[in-house]
């Protein structure tokens, strides 16, 4: 047999085999011109549950064939279609050869769009783009109010801006850090119109030298403005007159926001209740921040125990006469390096007018203290903040000389056991100098970080009606240094670093009390020197799997205190090695655990006071002569989703601490007079805490909706001792916040807010809660292009386990007229007129009923104007 | 004449690629894409659109093509150069990714076309068949019922969600041959992903300007080229362009150190 015979046995009994082949085969074609349709979907599925078991598609001509040969027995469905063309399907016998000719009839098909319509979001990278204009809605005053509503940014209260759950280490205007952390001045005051694009970098290394080496996992925000805002001097200015009683509001803000250069001025003057001093503010830019500012967190020993804010918006409590102007100005300093002067003045005249009840559960008795209370702080803060930056690729230096002259005097009256007659006066006087360096020296940043800080703190408390004087001067004198070198090695960035900090306090008070009274006395005049050496060093990863850091700083303290009755040194070696992993499980969806321990000692000279000093007119405090040490355990875990093309976040986290050891407070009551509180060192008290929290925010892009949902639980268990009996008491609280914003861009913004919150407190008698709901709902429509009228209903309710209930509700409303670039404003404050709003809380001891007074009604007409 | 007959080929040649069709757009959907175009880096995100004819489909940037159709609006109005860039950028408009593709289903072709340094190329190769694996795993996108399928291409594990409710062989990128619209991908490594945002029904025609003047080159040199201006883009631009930069300056005004841009972990979508 030659090849050529077996070649064609060969070919004849593969075509026999191929005739036999059981398939289905045939062709589609249309019902109106009968010519065969390319690309129709041709699937066999499954008779039962409708699992496609093949298919293809016909071919140009409109023929298909699929092989059935792996198929059973049991009939299936054959279904043909094609968008465009109403679908066909029938039952065939598998094993059968099957030839089929279908007609499909062409049909306008349904389609259930979906329309997500992007703001204007563009992604690159790290940095997000937000187009301001598609997020501004009727009634926005200024780019603050744009801001809160992208999903992931949260503004707190103190105007702290934090980006998924972090706050951003940098706020730029035009790509400058005009106003460093006092960014508030920027998000109160500079109108949306003004702004063309909101930026996020969502990982921002401010420092030029760092920005490869860093790795810094930190957020900032970049206001772009508007073309014709710049070069040009541009303004608001707003003045307005209410009567009854006399109110008055005054404010200009003019800007010049140039390529080289920025210019910022702000004055205000208020007695609306408006709280304008918060603008102030000096928000903290968080460990992403690497550049330094001065601290002024200490408040200072004594007080007038002033009741706590109303929880409600401060505009309804605030009696205030406040004015602030604030100058802030970015120039070039030759060629590369680039000055910013910040200087400002604050005028705060504040009355408080509330009564209030404090009950105190001593050992099944409790005690009632009812006060009527009159309080007015006048407080007077020139500051000045001058820097002068070079921040390059090659280097960055910047050196901060910051001034600061706080000075306060409070007037109280208080009614209630006896009449209570005082006067406290406040010098708070600061200045500090921040030098900071990075150099690259073969691809190894070195840095060096240096603020030297003195402060003098005189504080004076004069009770007139019992002729008792307290005197305190605190000093102090504070340098800390750190050395650090930090580098990249492939995925990993590890950081060393290495310093010295020196605080050097003092502290002389003294209790005058002309009646001799044996309670009141005490002389204090203590010294406390701190050297704190340390060593930290730190490992960043980032790999495509798991990223995070491990941070092991070691500290050795020397602390040596010097009184009239004791002179003691002290030494401690501090360890608190952190690890905090990521795991990137998708491009959005990231999870974190985050575990510290270690040891710590500390205390300050505040604390330390060996005889009495009178902090407020109740209370007299004395401290203890040691060292605290604590051990301690902190976790953190957690889930973030984030995309910011389909504009949504979510996260959830949950937090607990332990410490172990430390100062343990201890409580004594006085109906008459005074409550007393020791401190003392327990090593064996453990103090403990725990949160959970969840997140959800969505800004729809289909529908003019914005949702925001947020859920915290928190709890503490404290150890206390009150008259000699250990007391742990539980606190737990339980917080609930929903909005939804429903707005159409041209017509209406209407915004509904539900609070809910439950604080229980467990230990101390027993069990003891309040439980609170607030409904704001907030409506802004434009009646014509002239007219926009804007509502507010405000409504607290609050009960507590004692059966006490509240309500409130409180009303205002504003009428808008347009005049090309200004508004004509009516606002009517208060509209029920509401006298008081009360309210219950309990903290750790005590229980406080307050009663605070309202501002009333007022009517007020504005006038602004943008030029 | 020699070279008026080149530049007359030429010009055929792109008339043939690009002609402008009077094919409908049947259905639109939009993509969030997510790719790490380096090993090292981070994923970029794009906004991609997917327009479906009968014969043809398109997936571009629609971010991309958003700033073109702003860009050819100022050039009329006499912008150009960096008067232009700026107006760009006051505007907000970002640069998406010059890349596009397009599936011709009668001729079985696919066309590649991107931007490499500074010249733009397209690359023609007959379209390959999917081996896809449907699974019984269901999933619900965008208020549709979609299916699992699994496959593998380019070296790289692919997975799909498909919906049959929109009988359409259709999908982002290359990928295609499922029996209904593909709504989410994404490659094994999670290096790539597509996500379907936005479904419509335009009533327009297919326009591909902004795919005009694209040079052809065969497959293996776009992959090459792709590659050399991914892995060292100073030095590409230095061979493309016979021009040596020596310096250049970051947004920001600081120097650009190009050592620092060769030999980058490309990690292309095709390994």
């Amino acid at each position: 047999m030659s090849i050529k015979t077996l070649l064609i046995i060969v070919v004849l009994f593969t075509s026999i085999d191929a005739l036999s082949q059981e398939s289905i085969r045939g062709n589609v074609i249309s019902y109106d011109d009968k010519k065969g349709i390319p690309n129709v979907v041709v699937k066999i599925s499954d008779n039962n549950d409708q699992k496609i078991l093949k298919y293809t598609f016909t071919t140009n001509d409109g023929k298909f064939s699929l092989s059935t040969k792996n198929l059973s027995n049991d009939d299936v469905y054959v279904e043909f279609s094609l968008l465009g063309y109403l679908s066909k399907k029938i039952l065939i016998k598998p094993k059968y050869d099957t030839i089929l000719q279908i007609e499909l009839h062409p049909s306008s098909f349904n389609i259930n769009e979906v329309i997500v319509k992007a703001p204007l979001i563009k992604v690159k990278g790290d940095t997000i783009n937000y187009t301001t204009a598609q997020l501004v809605k009727i009634g926005d005053r200024n780019i603050g109010d744009v801001l809160k509503r992208i999903p992931g940014i949260e503004i707190e209260t103190s105007g702290l801006i934090k980006y998924k759950d972090r706050p951003i280490n940098t706020f730029y205007v035009d790509g400058k850090n005009l106003l460093g952390n006092q960014y508030s001045l920027a998000t109160n005051n500079i109108p949306p119109d003004y702004v063309s694009m909101i930026q996020i970098f969502e990982k921002h290394e401010p420092i030029k030298v760092l920005s490869d080496i860093s790795h810094n996992q930190t957020a900032a925000i970049n206001l772009s403005i508007q073309k014709q805002a710049r070069s040009k001097v541009l303004g608001i200015a707003e003045v307005g007159i209410g009567v009854l009683p006399f109110q008055w509001k005054l404010g200009a803000t003019l800007f010049n926001f140039r390529e080289s250069q920025q210019h910022m001025l702000v004055y205000k003057s208020d007695n609306t209740g408006q709280d304008i001093i918060s603008q102030f503010n000096m928000v903290d830019m968080g460990q992403g921040s690497m550049i330094n500012y001065p601290d002024f967190t200490r408040e200072g020993i004594i007080n007038l125990s002033i009741a706590a804010k109303a929880p409600i918006s401060s505009k309804r409590t605030l009696f205030n006469n406040s004015h602030i102007i604030s100058l802030n100005t970015l120039i070039p300093l030759g060629r590369r390096l680039e000055g910013v002067l910040k200087a400002g003045f604050i005028y705060n005249d504040v009355n408080i007018n509330n009564s209030q009840i404090t009950q105190y559960v001593v050992n099944d008795q409790k005690i009632n203290i009812i006060e009527n209370n009159y309080f007015n702080n006048l407080n007077k803060t020139p500051l000045i903040d001058l820097s002068v930056t070079l921040n390059e690729k090659k280097v960055y230096f910047q050196n901060r000389i910051n001034l600061r002259l706080n000075k306060s005097i409070g007037i109280g009256q208080n009614i209630g056991i006896k009449s209570i007659n005082q006067v406290l006066e406040k010098n708070f006087n600061d200045i500090s100098n921040i030098v900071s360096l990075v150099k690259p020296i073969n691809n190894i940043a070195l840095k060096f970080n240096s603020r030297t800080q003195y402060k003098s703190h005189p504080e004076n408390l004069n009770i007139l009606s019992d002729s008792v004087l307290q005197n305190i001067v605190f000093k102090e004198i504070k340098s800390e240094n750190t050395i650090s070198s930090q580098f990249k090695f492939k995925k990993i960035y590890p950081l060393i670093s290495a310093g010295y900090n020196l605080r050097l306090q003092t502290i002389n008070s003294s209790i005058e009390d002309k009646r001799n009274n044996p309670k009141f006395f005490g002389d204090n005049e203590m010294k406390l020197n701190k050297s704190e050496f340390f060593f930290k060093s730190q490992l960043k990863f980032d790999y495509s799997v798991i990223k995070g850091i491990i941070s092991i700083p070691i500290t050795f303290n020397i602390f040596n205190y010097k009184a009239a009755s004791a002179h003691k040194t002290f030494s401690t070696l501090d360890f608190n090695p952190m690890i905090s992993l990521s795991l990137p499980i998708s491009t959005s969806l990231d999870a974190y655990v985050q575990y510290s321990f270690g040891r710590s000692s500390a205390n300050d000279i505040e604390w330390m006071n060996y005889d009495n000093i009178l902090t407020n007119y109740r209370t007299i405090s004395r401290g203890i002569q040691d060292i605290s040490k604590t051990k301690n355990h902190n976790l953190k875990i957690g889930i973030k989703y984030s995309n910011p093309l389909k504009l949504i976040y979510i996260s959830t986290d949950y937090m607990y601490a332990q410490i172990v050891g430390g100062v343990k407070q201890s409580f004594d009551y006085n109906i008459d007079y005074l409550t007393i509180i020791n401190l003392f060192i327990d090593d064996s008290q453990i103090n403990s805490s725990y949160s959970y929290q969840g997140k959800f925010s969505k800004l729809f892009f289909d529908t003019p909706l914005i949702i925001n949902l947020s859920i915290k639980r928190y709890g503490t268990k404290s150890n206390f001792v009150q008259r000699s009996i250990p007391l742990l008491i539980s606190t737990i609280s339980t917080m609930f916040e929903a909005s939804v914003n429903w707005y159409s861009k041209d017509v209406f913004n209407s915004e509904l807010t539900v609070k809910f919150d439950n604080r229980r407190r467990v230990g101390l008698d027993i069990n003891s809660s309040s439980s609170g709901v607030n409904c704001n709902l907030s409506s802004k429509i434009r009646l014509n292009d002239k007219f926009e009228l804007c509502s507010l209903f405000d409504f607290y309710h609050k009960e507590s386990s004692s059966s006490k209930i509240y309500n409130a509700l409180f009303a205002d409303a504003n009428l808008n007229y347009k005049i090309s670039k200004s508004n004509l404003e009516l606002h009517i404050m208060n509209i029920f007129n509401k006298q008081y709003y009360s309210n219950v809380r309990y903290s750790d001891v005590k229980m406080i009923e307050e009663r605070y007074t309202i501002r009333p009604r007022t009517i007020m007409f504005v006038y602004n104007i943008s030029f | 004449m020699k070279k008026c007959g080149l530049i007359i080929i030429l010009i055929i040649i792109n008339c043939q690629v690009f002609a402008k069709s009077d094919d409908k757009i049947i259905l639109r959907l939009k993509y969030s894409v997510a790719s790490k175009i380096y090993l090292t880096g981070s994923h970029r995100n794009d906004l991609y659109v997917l327009d479906v004819g009968t014969q043809q489909t398109f997936f571009y940037s629609f971010i991309e093509q958003q700033r073109d159709s702003a860009m050819r609006e100022l050039i009329k109005q006499g912008y150009s150069g960096m008067p232009l860039m700026l107006e760009l950028q006051e505007r907000g408009f970002v640069q998406g990714s010059k890349s596009g593709l397009k599936r011709d289903k009668a001729n079985k072709l696919l066309y590649d076309y991107d931007l490499i340094g500074t010249k733009r190329y397209v690359t023609k190769d007959i379209t390959f068949d999917w081996n896809w694996h449907i699974t019984n795993k269901e999933l619900e996108i965008l208020g549709y019922k979609c299916y699992f399928a699994t496959s593998e291409y380019a070296g790289r594990k692919w997975f799909a969600w498909f919906c049959p409710s929109i009988p359409i062989d259709c999908g982002p990128w290359k990928l295609y041959g499922l029996p209904g619209a593909i709504l989410k991908a994404y490659d094994g490594e999670m290096h790539y992903t597509f996500d379907c945002v936005e479904i419509i029904k335009p009533n327009v025609n297919f326009d591909c300007g902004f795919f005009d003047n694209f040079k052809e080159i065969k497959k293996e040199d776009f992959k090459k080229l792709k590659r050399q201006s991914l892995t060292n883009p100073y030095l590409f631009l230095y061979n493309q362009k016979g021009v040596k930069i020596s310096k250049g300056y970051h947004k920001d005004g600081t120097p650009i150190d190009f050592s620092k841009y060769t030999n980058l972990k490309y990690n292309p979508i095709e390994k």
